[in-house]
């Protein structure tokens, strides 16, 4: 197994996320620069936060230089919640850019979600669809935490992996293009099930 | 729906009262949070009773040692008086944070915790109590014990507007009992607000459930899971016949 890192931005959850990848035996190492990167391994970005915050504390960690890193397949990427989110190319939370590793906007999910179904905040365990997704077709069904206001709107479908439902329309849940994986639940605190699935998710980037 | 275990916290201990008034130590907080854990609770919300009183050493310790074993959200709060507050309690594992006290009495922190931390991860707490004789809806402060001029419709519409994320939203004269939930304050409240509403104070026994709306969000239980009156398990799978959204594993 290469290695682990999980990106400190200073604000995010990163205890619950360091501990679930712990429950799993695998050992993660905190970095807030990127250039301490220098091999084959995976990056983490956990959630919690403000778009623009966290984009700027990327900026501040020299992102730039693991670029290629993930173009060139070096370097898997998983974002997990806000993490997820900024892999696109833009959110109406801020002004910064996304890194525009997939193409897409973030958007408030009341734009599609008011009046009578009214979502200001998505906040509580929603049922996942994994939709021709043998790799976990296990958790199809199962439940899953869930807390945001924004959601992502991927501009090529295929990157959609997964999504959960509310008022009949689908809210994008996982997204996955190679290397480049987010999550706009957290596994960290999805219970047992979370935890397996995220093992599920680690060894999916190396078969 | 999602079941929300409620413990507040005095120094490194669970306590639980009356009317938030909370007089009695149950034992160690992470031992309950692990064991609700176990059970299938949803969420975890840790109120600390005292940390605006004195230090929060007793509170960081309990979340460290709770967040390496319970993987379900951990909700904290209790004397966050401004940003940095809020980063040691995330730093320390909170998923995610409430405030009350410091809200209602310089109601823009609210804003500078939505632009560092996001709005869905700050929950407003409101603790309220119907006066008698105005029939109108007053919020309170520090665990019930100050009132403040403020009225809830206003506070709700107020707090929105500035960006909270959720309410968790106590009864005061009804936590403790185990008498059933304020139901008036539940239809209430979900006239004046369209967030995501976790409804605490009254849980006794699962006939109780019978009276709650699907448009709550949440329901907090405390003393009834503390004294083990009655099992997580019980509880949703009352909701389940009522047809709720309810998690299993």
């Amino acid at each position: 197994m290469n290695k682990i890192y999980l990106f400190n931005t200073g604000i995010s959850n990163f205890l619950s996320v360091e501990y679930a990848f712990k429950e799993l035996n695998y050992q993660v190492k905190k970095i807030s620069n990127f250039e301490d990167i220098t091999e084959e391994s995976l990056l983490v970005v956990p959630g919690v936060g403000h778009f623009d915050n966290i984009m700027h504390k990327l900026e501040e960690s020299n992102f730039q230089n693991i670029r290629s890193l993930i173009d060139d397949k070096k370097l898997n990427f998983l974002g997990i919640c806000l993490g997820m989110q900024i892999l696109f190319n833009d959110s109406s939370e801020g002004n910064k850019r996304g890194l525009g590793l997939l193409e897409g906007s973030v958007k408030k999910l009341t734009d599609r979600f008011y009046d009578d179904e009214y979502i200001s905040t998505n906040v509580g365990w929603r049922k996942v669809i994994f939709e021709q997704q043998e790799k976990f077709s296990q958790f199809n069904d199962n439940f899953f935490y869930f807390v945001h206001q924004y959601e992502a709107v991927p501009k090529n479908e295929n990157d959609i992996i997964a999504y959960t439902q509310k008022f009949n329309k689908n809210i994008v849940a996982a997204v996955k293009k190679e290397n480049i994986c987010g999550i706009q639940f957290h596994p960290e605190k999805s219970g047992q099930n979370g935890i397996k699935f995220l093992n599920s998710l680690i060894k999916g980037f190396y078969e | 729906m999602r079941i929300v275990s409620r413990l507040d916290i005095k120094n490194d201990y669970l306590i639980k009262g009356l009317a938030l008034e909370g007089l009695r130590k149950l034992g160690n907080a992470k031992d309950f949070a692990k064991k609700y854990y176990e059970s299938g609770i949803d969420e975890i919300i840790y109120i600390d009773t005292v940390a605006s009183l004195y230090s929060r050493e007793g509170i960081f310790k309990i979340l460290m040692e709770t967040v390496q074993e319970v993987f379900v959200p951990i909700t904290v709060g209790g004397g966050i008086r401004n940003v940095d507050d809020a980063y040691k309690y995330f730093d320390h594992g909170a998923d995610k944070i409430f405030i009350n006290t410091a809200a209602v009495e310089h109601p823009k922190i609210i804003d500078k915790l939505v632009n560092n931390f996001g709005s869905a991860n700050i929950t407003l707490s409101i603790e309220t109590i119907k006066d008698q004789d105005s029939e109108a809806w007053g919020v309170y402060t520090s665990n019930g014990r100050d009132k403040s001029n403020r009225e809830l419709s206003e506070w709700i519409l107020e707090a929105t507007e500035r960006g909270v994320g959720e309410i968790f939203i106590t009864s005061v004269n009804f936590d403790g009992f185990q008498k059933g939930f304020d139901i008036e304050l539940m239809s209430k409240i979900l006239s004046i607000s369209k967030l995501p509403i976790v409804l605490s104070g009254g849980f006794g026994e699962i006939k109780h459930l019978e009276k709650l709306s699907q448009k709550l969000s949440g329901i907090a239980i405390g003393s009834s899971l503390h004294y083990k009156k009655v099992e997580i398990s019980e509880i949703k799978d009352k909701l389940k016949t009522m047809n709720y959204e309810v998690r299993n594993e």
